[in-house]
């Protein structure tokens, strides 16, 4: 099973046209997002007269974010600082207002939006790489093919765990009687309405979980492969093997210290 | 050999961070929101920890 890894030089110009279009469907895409969430509260809370500050920054960030983003072609901030910047918002949300959004169809809509704008940001990404173009020597690509086999299980691994993890936070959720009896504590009459709430914000955190652990490194794999060589090859070059391993040593050595004092001051 | 440990290290890293989601739901339905987001940061960095390690652990398998 050998892929052919002869760098396209065709799509390139494709990729280039593509720009002037995509961030505007990405603006579009995440405004949409936003004004499902959070449109309703937002125009509630400014009619208030006693305005709460922290509710509508909470509302209006996701759109700070997203235009900052865009200003500056950041991917992090795209697939990363947008999607955690909507969660101070859904936590600050009136309850009567969680529950306009925890219907069914609206929630659908909302995932849906949300999986167009990970896509979306994700081809931006893609389009705007560093990479560059270069020809690959004969040892680079009997290394493609090593890792070509070992897709399987590089793959299945990660899908498990993100299956797993899926099930683990739907069990939480919605099975979990000690989750349950907290919920119930905690939001007494209101615990549907948590739970749904629940299940959102978890379900964002989720797709940035798998965007991390899958997408990223699957779609970067051969370049974080050159990056992490010429890095390594570099260090080696710079710091000698005692240098390396005193680094190394403080290192571990900061770490258990941290863990000490966290363990001291009542940490679990 | 070197290659699977780092492998199943990173693996490791990556499904413990499921237990930090469990903790987010724990403190979220305690209200504890700023927990819940502390757990959640610790979480997304435990991943990217897995993510490093398991690169390496490629890198490893390709020059031995």
């Amino acid at each position: 099973m050998e892929a052919d890894i002869t760098p396209s030089t065709s799509s390139i110009p494709s990729i280039i046209g593509k720009q002037s279009i995509l961030p505007v469907l990405v603006f579009v895409i995440g405004v949409s997002l936003w004004a499902q969430l959070f449109l309703l509260s937002f125009g509630a809370e400014l009619e208030f007269a006693d305005r709460r500050v922290w509710t509508t920054l909470a509302y209006a960030l996701p759109l700070i974010v997203i235009v900052a983003a865009l200003a500056l072609r950041a991917s992090l901030l795209l697939l990363l600082a947008f999607p955690l910047s909507l969660l101070p918002g859904l936590v600050l949300m009136p309850e009567p207002d969680q529950a306009v959004i925890n219907e069914l169809w609206p929630l659908l809509r909302i995932c849906a939006t949300f999986a167009i704008y990970l896509a979306l940001s994700a081809a931006l990404r893609s389009g705007s790489t560093d990479v560059p173009i270069t020809s690959v020597s004969p040892r680079e690509k009997a290394a493609a093919v090593v890792a070509t086999l070992d897709y399987r299980w590089f793959f299945g691994t990660r899908i498990g765990i993100a299956l797993f993890s899926l099930a683990l936070i739907t069990y939480a959720i919605f099975f979990d009687d000690h989750t349950l009896a907290l919920l119930q504590t905690h939001y007494a009459g209101g615990e549907d309405v948590a739970r749904s709430f629940l299940a959102i914000f978890m379900f964002f955190a989720w797709c940035v979980f798998v965007y991390v652990m899958v997408f990223v490194p699957s779609m970067n794999l051969e370049y974080d492969q050159r990056k992490l060589s010429g890095s390594l090859d570099a260090m080696r070059a710079k710091i000698s093997r005692p240098a390396a391993m005193m680094r190394i040593g403080g290192w571990v050595t900061v770490c258990g210290l941290a863990v000490f004092v966290v363990w001291t001051m009542g940490g679990q | 050999m070197r290659s699977k440990i780092y492998d199943i290290v990173g693996l490791g890293f990556m499904l413990s961070s499921s237990y930090f989601f469990y903790r987010c739901v724990e403190f979220l339905a305690q209200k504890d929101y700023v927990a819940g987001f502390m757990t959640l940061i610790v979480a997304f960095v435990v991943v990217r920890v897995g993510v490093e390690i398991t690169k390496l652990a490629i890198l490893i398998g390709r020059e031995g």
